[in-house]
């Protein structure tokens, strides 16, 4: 049904060529993208009607899960509610709204950083031997790192505290001290996805037609002026198109970078308090599933406009990189 | 008139050959600075990793003794001899996760390239609708009930390997990335003189934008594998049949066991330290980290080799 | 060329495809009988821990048991500790195929899901069982929501008893009289003598998962009862007396350096020599701990046990409200709680592979004569480790057999526990939590934040505790009481 609707829409924007033909002309190309589309119809649309379940005071009465969802009661924005109920609710927002940024930003420049330094070193051999080892942190599931992290930062015996202490300085509480775990949770960030984001750019670098560099150097160009005048240019449709789909994950965080990297110590609450973690926190008891929908649905929405308003701008600025 | 085109391109790729070792090369010293700055992150990476090794090949009494350490005072090998000795499972874990990831990559790369390509062609008269189609799911899902029932109601897919890989081959974001690739990387002279040629959207797609978009399409086969290499959701959710359980799931179940055990150790009193007491040992949970780990980084170096060749393959060589 | 790469991809695929399908096979069989002409009906039962490997064998022997017994057969599936609240909460709320689940107060939270309507009441079915007049009444009393039974209890340790756990070597190097120490206060001159003369020694050790002794039913934490209060008056934790002066103390502890410094992030962290530490007991838990430290415990119980409706709903078997066969679910659970064959095969796995029959000292054997629960033989475990549940996932305790290590008395001494348990004054009240749904919600990301930092003595209450009332006021923590007070005033009207 929403299909037709878009195409009605469409069909009315553009009266001059009937719906048919246009069906007709682009009959190859609809065929390619067919298969997809089934995809999207059966794993991401079909799903969808579980929204409803965020209005809902689900219960179950009979038989069969359709059953119980229309004979619940509906509760419309009750379930909203929780979201909003904490003192904390500005810390939270904030905290997952700026980390978010950072991780945006970082998550750009670091690896494109990397991936033009990768691309210029002689020795592809080593090239290779750095690509790989940066990508292992990337196997290394939350629990894991935390270990590691915590044989380092533990009040009592980690290492850090031992060198410190080797050279006089006082031992640091790392597991209560707030002002250090904003840098911890970047640094341990970005270096768990520095590997999985350099790939990207890096192959988009691979992708550059060779004879504009070729024209370059006949021109004299310096390799700073080949990155900053074609390389850095030619990523841009790739860093756009990531930049506006990272918007739209902005009111959500990692989990396990916010939760089991600190230990879920509550002393680090106002600077590890993320809105995942607090509607983690929050439904561990009553375990109420209308209250978790509701909160990805406010999540979803709030990342919909966001993208759609970064969209729009991007697309005013230069249409060719917008998102559609 | 197709012979000219065929020409012209031939021509093109072996100047590009060419003249790719000329190209300017960074001077030796700023080689070295480089190579030492990746090397040093290269380090950071690895350490972490080496650690995991090494608390497997610790003696778990000197475990327990010491806690973690980078000097074992005791090695053991007792995790992996426990691994083999206990290995069926693991054996077949494994058959599971290579299969579902070498078929979901595939699978994965074929439905992506067709739908990312048919994006990509700017006369394509149903490219905004198709885009905003993968736009919507990218934000809103139905959740995991919803997914629940359509995965085994709908679909019947409970208990078999397809709940590991349909639910993941495809995704909006590989679908953009990929066509962003499309676009950047494929001059739109190519497709047009193919076109004219009289060349189907097929041969289009399958003989000269696969060739000549190959770094863009082994980094999403590379997305794909890893994510399949590392899902353990969906086996979670829809495996009950502990014959098609996939390694990564096989580890996160551990985790997360001892996690819980540990942060419910009040409410279960001495129940829960006898529960814990049935879990595998922390040296045997590293050692399962390691020997899943250990392949797919094996399966790196084969995507890689995509990024350097990129179009010097021969775009439309048959 | 290419095209031909792809034609190898599409036939890789191919050949995927179709092993896939090899390996999804198989689907249900036919109706049975077994030799009485029963029809034999297929249960599904979800168990939580992990799955066993030998799980499928013994549950076949299982099956050819009871499909001969009572014409059922029992399809076990297992969900992870960490899996289990998640899982079960998809299993029924799409309304899959289940019988029967196990259910608790602290996972797949049995009042919820019974007040949710996903449990089948049992009442008319559970009437004439044997199993009815076997287990305890107070379990059955605890497992009533809304004076309607909604689970099986398994019949285990009916209150929880914190305890004081010493490590023994030092008890006795200083001949510490253990049996007299019960409150947190009691513990002071010893911590000070350890901390003194024990260097290398953490006089009392805790981890994030302590929470200090608490003199009151954490209806909804942090509100409750407390013990002994027979007036009902709902309270907030953070406000009586005694939790006050408990965090004073803690915080005295701390800053003298009898705790460890790390208690509010530390795991437990069996490399850290302790003096005391806290951990919640049952009878012979000493047992347990001393084999899991690897060397030995004495414990001492900190105050009285209470039953409370947390602690007497420690393991439950529901079954699914809309199940097809409710009589055979109830009845194979009963055989389960009664039948001792059935019981210890369902614990222990098969005899000879998984464990052997021993003897019982005769000694031991006369000195436990006339106790209930005493059987005429112990069971060795084999090395095998191919099998290991915990007993009250699948039933009761005491109609299993004891390990050879094990007093044979064992469960005789814990249904004198049982008895000697008190019932706090709000035992049998259950808190309906909708109206305040909200509220209670921000209450977890509270406690998290401050409880662990204030139970160790971590911070100083004088700044913290204002802190935390302040934030359980914002979230609405007198709504919830005022809520609980009519609720509870309610239930007192109408006992």
């Amino acid at each position: 049904m929403k299909e037709n609707k878009n195409k009605m829409k469409k069909k009315s924007k553009e009266p001059k060529e009937p719906l048919l033909r246009r069906i007709k002309a682009n009959k190859e190309l609809l065929i390619l993208s067919l298969p997809g589309a089934v995809w999207f119809l059966l794993f991401a649309y079909l799903p969808l009607f579980g929204i409803l379940v965020a209005f809902k005071k689900f219960r179950l009465s009979g038989n069969g899960f359709f059953y119980n969802l229309f004979t619940s009661e509906t509760v419309w924005f009750d379930n909203f509610k929780f979201l909003f109920s904490s003192g904390d609710a500005f810390i939270i927002v904030r905290n997952t709204v700026l980390y978010n940024l950072c991780f945006i930003i970082l998550g750009i420049v670091i690896p494109v950083i990397l991936a033009l330094l990768l691309n210029e070193i002689k020795n592809k051999g080593m090239m290779k031997i750095y690509q790989s080892s940066m990508f292992l942190p990337y196997f290394l599931s939350w629990v894991v790192v935390s270990y590691c992290v915590f044989a380092f930062l533990n009040p009592e015996k980690g290492y850090f505290n031992a060198i410190i202490q080797q050279f006089g300085g006082q031992p640091i509480s790392w597991y209560t001290e707030t002002k250090l775990w904003p840098f911890i949770i970047i640094i341990m960030s970005q270096w768990k996805g520095m590997g999985y984001n350099t790939v990207v750019y890096l192959a988009s670098i691979c992708g550059i037609d060779k004879t504009y560099y070729e024209a370059a150097v006949l021109d004299g160009a310096s390799k700073w002026q080949q990155i900053k005048y074609i390389t850095l240019p030619l990523l841009k449709p790739v860093i756009m198109i990531l930049l506006i789909m990272s918007i739209g994950g902005i009111f959500r965080a990692d989990f396990g970078l916010f939760y089991q990297l600190p230990k879920n110590s509550g002393p680090l609450y106002p600077v590890t308090n993320v809105l995942d973690t607090y509607i983690f926190r929050a439904l561990k008891t009553s375990g109420e599933i209308g209250m978790s929908s509701a909160a990805a649905l406010f999540q979803s929405t709030v990342g919909f406009v966001l993208i759609m308003t970064a969209n729009k701008i991007v697309s005013k600025i230069d249409n060719e990189n917008a998102l559609f | 008139m197709a012979a000219m085109s065929q020409r012209k391109l031939e021509k093109r790729i072996k100047k590009m050959e060419a003249k790719e070792c000329q190209y300017n090369q960074i001077k030796t010293p700023t080689n070295i600075l480089f190579n030492i700055l990746l090397a040093i992150l290269s380090l950071f990476c690895i350490i972490p990793f080496l650690f995991v090794i090494i608390i497997s090949i610790t003696d778990e009494n000197s475990l327990a003794m010491n806690g973690y350490r980078f000097i074992p005072e005791k090695i053991s090998f007792y995790a992996y001899e426990y691994i083999i000795s206990a290995g069926e499972s693991i054996i077949k874990s494994y058959g599971v996760t290579i299969l579902v990831t070498v078929l979901g990559t595939v699978l994965g790369l074929l439905l992506t390239g067709t739908y990312a390509y048919a994006l990509s062609r700017k006369n394509y008269a149903f490219r905004k609708f198709f885009t905003t189609v993968i736009t919507i799911p990218m934000l809103f899902s139905g959740g995991m009930i919803a997914n629940y029932l359509i995965v085994t109601k709908v679909l019947m897919l409970k208990d078999t390997i397809w709940a590991l890989i349909l639910p993941l081959c495809l995704n909006s974001f590989n679908i953009i990335v990929l066509r962003t690739f499309f676009k950047t990387s494929i001059p739109d002279a190519v497709v047009e003189s193919a076109k004219i040629d009289g060349a189907s959207e097929w041969r289009l797609f399958f003989q000269i934008v696969i060739p000549m978009a190959l770094p863009g399409l082994a980094t999403i086969g590379l997305f794909l594998t890893l994510s399949y290499w590392n899902d353990w959701f969906n086996a979670m959710m829809y495996i009950d049949d502990q014959n098609l359980i996939p390694l990564q799931y096989l580890l996160i179940r551990i985790e997360s066991s001892i996690d819980w055990l540990a942060s419910n150790k009040a409410m279960m009193g001495v129940d829960g330290v006898q529960a814990a007491a049935n879990m595998p040992k922390e040296t045997i949970k590293m050692a399962i980290v390691v020997i899943s780990t250990l392949p797919i980084i094996f399966a790196y170096p084969f995507f890689q080799r995509y990024f350097v060749n990129g179009l010097t393959v021969g775009a439309v060589k048959e | 060329m290419k095209l031909k790469v792809w034609k190898r991809f599409a036939a890789a695929a191919m050949i995927g495809v179709m092993s896939a399908g090899l390996l999804a096979g198989c689907g249900k069989g036919k109706t049975e009988t077994n030799e009485s002409g029963e029809e034999i009906v297929e249960l599904v039962w979800w168990q939580i821990g992990d799955a066993q490997k030998d799980q499928e064998k013994v549950i076949a022997k299982v099956n050819e048991y009871t499909e001969e017994k009572i014409g059922v057969r029992v399809k076990v599936n297992t969900a992870g500790w960490g899996d289990y609240d998640q899982k079960m909460q998809v299993i029924i709320n799409t309304g899959d195929d289940w019988d029967m689940c196990f259910t608790c107060s602290w996972a797949n939270n049995y009042l919820q899901n019974a007040n949710k309507g996903a449990f089948l009441e049992l009442d008319e079915y559970l009437k004439d069982t044997e199993m009815y007049n076997t287990i305890d009444e107070r379990f059955w009393e605890a497992a009533k929501v809304k004076g309607k039974t909604y689970g099986v209890p398994s019949e285990k340790e009916i209150g929880s008893m914190p305890m004081w756990v010493f490590t023994k070597e030092y008890v006795d190097k200083y001949n510490v009289p253990v049996d007299e120490i019960h409150s947190l206060e009691d513990l002071e001159p010893w911590l000070k003598l350890i901390k003194e003369n024990e260097p290398g020694v953490v006089p009392l050790y805790l981890t994030s998962s302590y929470s200090a002794p608490t003199y009151m039913d954490l209806i909804q934490n942090p509100v409750g009862i407390e013990y002994g209060d027979e007036s009902l008056t709902v309270k907030n934790l953070f406000e009586t007396e005694k939790m006050k002066s408990t965090l004073d103390t803690m915080r005295k502890y701390y800053l003298a350096g009898y705790v460890n410094q790390d208690a509010a992030t530390a795991s437990d962290d069996k490399s850290v020599k302790r003096f005391v530490t806290k951990g919640d007991g049952q009878p012979y838990a000493e047992l347990v701990w001393s084999k899991d430290l690897k060397y030995d415990v004495v414990a001492t119980p900190i105050m009285d046990t209470y039953v409370t409706n947390i602690s007497a709903r420690g393991a439950l078997t529901a079954v699914n409200a809309q199940t097809e066969h409710p009589e055979k679910a109830v009845e194979f659970l009963n055989l389960v709680n009664t039948d001792e064959y059935l019981r210890n095969l369902l614990n222990y796995g098969i005899e000879g592979e998984h464990w052997n029959y021993v003897d019982v000292p005769e000694e031991e054997a006369a000195a436990a004569e006339g106790k209930p629960y005493v059987y005429d033989k112990k069971i060795a475990l084999t090395e095998s480790t191919d099998y290991r549940v915990s007993y009250w996932v699948q039933g009761g305790l005491f109609n299993t057999y004891v390990l050879e290590n094990e007093p044979i008395d064992k469960w005789a001494t814990f249904k004198e526990f049982n008895a000697e348990s008190v019932a706090a004054p709000s035992f049998g009240f259950d808190f309906d939590l909708e109206p305040v749904s909200t509220e209670v919600a921000g209450f977890g990301n509270v406690m998290d934040e401050f409880g662990k930092s204030l139970f160790t003595g971590s911070v100083d209450p004088k700044e913290y505790l204002p802190k935390l009332q302040e934030k359980l006021e914002a979230t609405g923590i007198e709504k919830v009481i005022e809520e609980m007070q009519s609720q509870i005033d309610e239930w007192k009207a109408g006992k």
